[in-house]
């Protein structure tokens, strides 16, 4: 099949889990037809989740609402091991839809830290999470100035229009007067993050659009809170600054090779 | 053997010329040609099947079924198919009938009637209502008003999911807890110094912290499993305002068009019910619009004209249409079915391919013979429907319940093990008419008890028809109307008068016409054609006999090799002198509608014995059983006439001569006993003559059958090898009313070199075979010396004497042999 040439966008996908990685894979599929980027995804073991299994009585709490014995150290290896298998395949088969290279590797430690420190040879980063529920939520736009252009906007109309699903814009501004966004259908400004944040929790988000460059989200702390409240895939931009992001003590690896893994 | 010279008496001469061949008069016809006739109809001598038929074809009450016999070409078809259209053109159309879906039971589809042309209109108002909704229904889930309210739930939805979540993050939040995600589900940790606590840290922790741990985190993870668990009763929530929302927006739309086609239907309760039904399901499945939508290629064709009631799954708003009259011909059907197979008879479900299995619904159901002529007729061939397994079966299955019901000749012997329907019988009101012969009729009487009941009348074709001057014309008249309607030539009155004579030799019998139409109509366009090969206007009794004589030529070679054998002496046959103990007989060979006679030499010898009779055809297995009656017979008259007083020490044997076929009948027992009479007489048999006819225990000649052939089978061969004004035919007198010989016979016996001679008894016919007188036994109880039957007796009693002596001499010896 002939496809037309890649756009050069290079998307890196960071999840601890497969069933985490399938929500921002699909959003995905929705674009690559158009978008045609470079993919590649990173699967982290999150050493907090597998240190505290250890603990006595721990326990664990399924989708379903099931209450159940946490597993034992090696079965979340087993299971780690098949989400990687599971991530490899739907990243290769997404890639091949599109005809576009891909890559794939595994790493331990912080799952933000990884991605953070992989960023800078990637235009998008993409923080995976899982989907609590089949309900559709919005595209969200975390803004700190009244930009109407640049890749994050375009990504969030592309989301939009793929998704048939609503774009509102998260403003911070300290000077915000509670008034509506002109240029976009649905806007809502605040004065601080938290209280961007603390509206973002109960909001039903299917994909969250940040710019680091753009602001508001700075820190790694903020970025962590972020995702936390997100609850869906956060696409992150401006990934040039991440290494800011980035404990200064953490060695920054060379950006692997295109090409399919 | 007493040899005496006796003057034999002379040959009779036979029977007079016409009484050979009783020929029609063409002047008696009165006409020259007939296309001076207007053409009339065509059915001559069969009032008794006619009757039949027509009671059948107008009888209101069920179970009057026909069963038509006769034989082939006696018109049986035609009569029933243009009696049965008179009847039809006056009974009522019949309604339609179709299958729609049962939408609370898909495998027991509805049968649903219509009124007569209805059912087109009927599917048609359903593919334009499944069309137009296609349309509409996806624009209708496109407006703004739904895109509107879908939002609104959804964003409800979306809020009563997030908060009990957010809630819980906040509260995990404020108690010092990290909510973790792993690949099997969400995991709960104390935070230490913002992190989640380590194992060995949690394991130096004192016991009441640890406690207070534990407890904080078993909460935590109980309101999280009830937050979890609510997800699905609100996606139930969710999904049950979602299908209201598509319900109410459906409802108007559907709602509308559904009620512009019934306004088209109002007078009919039932469609009026089933559309009901259609908007109700139309409502609740929307979605099924809105697929063809999605799957539409956005082929060549603009959308708007697209049609949408092909896609599969509108398939349960078709209609199936069964059997409809929209043809506008006020009648009720006449239809006659060629296959009678069980499906073609009763209808079949089809069943399709998908993914593996064989899957059906009710559109695929197809309708069969009882369903195109339900309310009308439907002929069959008898012998065709017997054959075809399980037809018979099911046909007597639905006339009983008068309800059409389809089952597949699989599931019948249980060979398919697939989904398939049970579709409502469709009501049964119909006439059947069977064709077939009269031996299938019987049997069908005797084996079959339901056929009784179920066919009550029987139309009986005749055969024959009386000769009477009126017989004459309907058949003459009958012939042209036949030629007008094939366009063939216009007939000449000798023409028609060659064709009634031939029917009269097809029947076999002087006094009838054969009522075997097809055949006379085979001659008259054979005829035809020779007419047309010369160039004639006409179709003269030239042509007519070239027809019949071409047609026979055709047939005869068999025949001409067989006749080839005898004069060549291949095989022997005397046709001049004579000889004792030896008598030319006469059979017929039939291959079709092909008989010709073919003369066989049949012997005798005696000899003093116990009284025993050979009939050596018999011995070898090759003589069937009437034969063999007709051998006792002769033999039995043997005994009862001649030396009563003695036993009957004879032994004889009788053998038809280089015959090694099956020889069956009893017409050639007279012959037999001629051969007997002239062996045991030792008066010679006139080689010049052959014989024909069966004999009784009183020595009265019986009539047999195919007499014209067998005279004419005799005269071939002695025509061939020279007629010498010697020869000729013995006859029972019975038979006299069957000649009709050809006419070179005729001209031969005219002329005085050929004999039939007719005979009523035995001693009749031994005198002439002999030329000597048979004898008639005296007052004193003997018979007139040197006749036949003297001598025969002489000869018994010499037999007996001699066995007698042969018997004491035996008795001495054995005397004799017991004293030493």
């Amino acid at each position: 099949m002939n496809h037309p040439p890649s756009s050069g966008t290079r998307i890196l996908i960071g999840a601890s889990s497969f069933v985490d990685a399938r929500a921002a894979l699909n959003l995905l599929s929705r674009l690559v037809r158009n978008l045609r980027p470079n993919i590649g995804g990173v699967l982290v073991e999150d050493t907090a989740s597998l240190a505290i299994c250890a603990l006595p009585n721990q326990r664990i709490v399924t989708p379903s609402g099931t209450v159940a014995l946490a597993p034992t150290l090696s079965q979340i290896r087993t299971l780690i091991e098949a989400d990687a298998r599971a991530f490899k395949q739907s990243l290769a088969r997404l890639a091949d839809d599109a005809g576009t290279p891909w890559t794939f590797e595994r790493d331990t430690g912080d799952l933000v830290q990884t991605g953070l420190n992989m960023a800078r040879a990637w235009d998008i980063l993409v923080f995976a999470h899982r989907n609590l529920h089949p309900v559709a939520g919005k595209v969200v736009l975390l803004n700190a100035s009244n930009a109407t252009d640049g890749p994050m906007m375009e990504m969030s109309k592309l989301l939009s229009a793929h998704l048939a699903a609503d774009r509102i814009v998260l403003t911070v501004n300290k000077k915000t007067r509670q008034t509506p966004d002109a240029t976009t259908s649905n806007g809502q400004k605040y004065a601080t993050l938290d209280q961007a944040l603390a509206q973002l929790a109960r909001l039903n988000a299917q994909a969250v659009l940040v710019d680091l460059s753009l602001g508001p989200v700075q820190t790694y702390q903020q970025l962590q809170r972020l995702i936390e409240v997100a609850r869906c895939p956060v696409f992150v931009f401006g990934t040039v600054l991440a290494t800011r992001l980035v404990e200064h003590t953490t060695q920054i690896p060379p950006a692997p090779d295109t090409g399919a893994a | 053997m007493a040899k005496v010279a006796q003057e034999k008496l002379a040959l009779p001469d036979g029977l007079k010329p016409q009484k050979l061949r009783p020929a029609c008069d063409p002047k008696t016809l009165g006409f020259v040609t007939t296309d001076s006739f207007p053409a009339e109809h065509d059915l001559v001598g069969q009032g008794r099947a006619v009757d039949a038929i027509r009671l059948s074809a107008d009888i209101g009450h069920k179970d009057f079924n026909l069963y038509v016999l006769g034989q082939e070409g006696t018109g049986r078809h035609t009569t029933v198919a243009r009696l049965l259209a008179q009847a039809a053109s006056s009974r009522p159309t019949p309604c339609d009938w179709v299958y729609i879906n049962n939408f609370d039971a898909p495998h027991k589809p509805h049968a649903m009637k219509l009124p007569s042309g209805l059912a087109g209109t009927l599917r048609t108002a359903m593919q334009n209502l499944v069309d137009d909704l296609a349309i509409e229904i996806p624009a209708l889930f496109e407006s703004e008003e739904y895109q509107t309210q879908r939002r609104a739930i959804e964003e409800e939805f979306g809020q009563r999911h997030e908060e009990p979540i957010a809630e819980f993050a906040e509260k995990v939040k404020e108690e010092d807890v990290a909510l973790l995600r792993t690949p099997m589900g969400f995991m709960l940790a104390a935070l230490v110094d913002g992190k989640p606590i380590k194992p060995d840290v949690y394991e130096t922790l004192p016991p009441e912290r640890k406690e207070e741990i534990d407890k904080k985190i078993e909460r935590l993870q109980e309101h999280l499993a009830r937050v979890l668990r609510h997800g699905p009763q609100l996606e139930k929530e969710h999904r049950q305002q979602i299908e209201t929302l598509h319900a109410s927006m459906a409802e108007r739309v559907v709602t509308h068009r559904v009620e512009e086609v019934a306004k088209e239907f109002a007078q009919i309760a039932t469609v009026a019910d089933y559309l009901e039904q259609v908007r109700l399901d139309m409502i609740s499945n929307a979605e099924l619009f809105l697929l063809s939508k999605t799957n539409s290629n956005n082929g060549p064709f603009p959308e708007a004209i697209r049609k949408y009631h092909r896609d599969p799954h509108f398939d349960r708003y078709s209609i199936n249409i069964m059997v409809t009259h929209d043809t506008g011909e006020h009648a009720a059907p006449v239809i006659t079915e060629d296959l009678p197979s069980l499906n073609h008879l009763t209808g079949r479900i089809e069943h399709i391919s998908e993914m593996g299995t064989l899957a059906t619904n009710f559109t695929l159901i197809k309708p069969g013979a009882l369903h195109s002529a339900n309310g009308g007729y439907l002929v069959l061939d008898a012998h065709r429907l017997l054959t075809e397994p399980f037809a018979w079966d099911a046909l007597k299955r639905c006339l009983q319940s008068q309800s059409i019901t389809i089952a597949s000749l699989a599931d019948r012997l249980s060979l398919a093990s697939t989904t398939t329907l049970e579709p409502d019988p469709i009501p049964l009101d119909i006439r059947i008419v069977l064709i077939g012969d009269r031996r299938l009729h019987m049997l069908l009487l005797l084996l079959d008890p339901e056929f009784g009941e179920l066919f009550k009348l029987q139309a009986d074709f005749e055969d024959d028809l009386d000769r009477s001057p009126k017989n004459t014309r309907l058949l003459a008249q009958s012939i042209l109307s036949y030629a007008k309607k094939e366009n063939l030539r216009p007939l000449t009155a000798e023409a028609v008068a060659a064709l009634l004579d031939h029917a009269v030799r097809l029947a076999d019998d002087s006094r009838k016409f054969t009522l075997q139409i097809g055949m006379l109509a085979d001659v008259t366009r054979e005829a035809d054609h020779y007419a047309g090969k010369a160039k004639q206007k006409f179709v003269s009794d030239a042509h007519v006999q070239q027809a019949i004589q071409e047609a026979d030529r055709r047939a005869s070679r068999i025949k001409d090799r067989m006749q080839e054998a005898m004069t060549r002496k291949t095989v022997l046959i005397d046709t001049a002198g004579e000889a004792v103990g030896q008598v030319n007989g006469l059979s017929v060979i039939g291959i079709g509608h092909h008989h010709f006679g073919r003369p066989s030499r049949i012997t005798a010898r005696v000899r003093m014995g116990s009284g025993k009779l050979i009939d050596i055809e018999r011995e070898v297995e090759l003589g069937g059983p009437l034969h063999s009656k007709g051998v006792l017979i002769l033999s039995a008259y043997l005994a009862a006439n001649y030396a009563l007083d003695v036993p009957v020490s004879l032994h004889a044997s009788l053998v038809f001569e280089q015959s090694y076929g099956g020889v069956d009948g009893d017409s050639a027992s007279s012959t037999e006993l001629y051969a007997l009479l002239s062996a045991l007489s030792g008066v010679p048999i006139r080689q010049g003559l052959a014989v024909t006819g069966s004999v009784n225990q009183n020595g009265e000649v019986q009539a047999i059958g195919g007499v014209n052939e067998k005279i004419e089978g005799f005269f071939d061969l002695c025509k061939a090898r020279r007629l010498t004004g010697e020869q000729g035919v013995l006859i029972p007198v019975s038979n006299i009313d069957h000649l009709m010989l050809r006419p070179d016979v005729v001209h031969a016996a005219k002329a005085g070199q050929f004999r039939v001679i007719p005979v009523k008894t035995i001693d009749e016919g031994i005198t002439i075979l002999t030329g000597r007188p048979a004898g008639k036994r005296g007052r004193n109880g003997a018979f007139p010396q040197n006749s036949i039957n003297a001598l025969v007796e002489a000869r018994l009693h010499e037999f007996a004497e001699t066995r007698r002596r042969f018997g004491a001499r035996t008795d001495q010896d054995d005397t004799r042999e017991e004293y030493k």
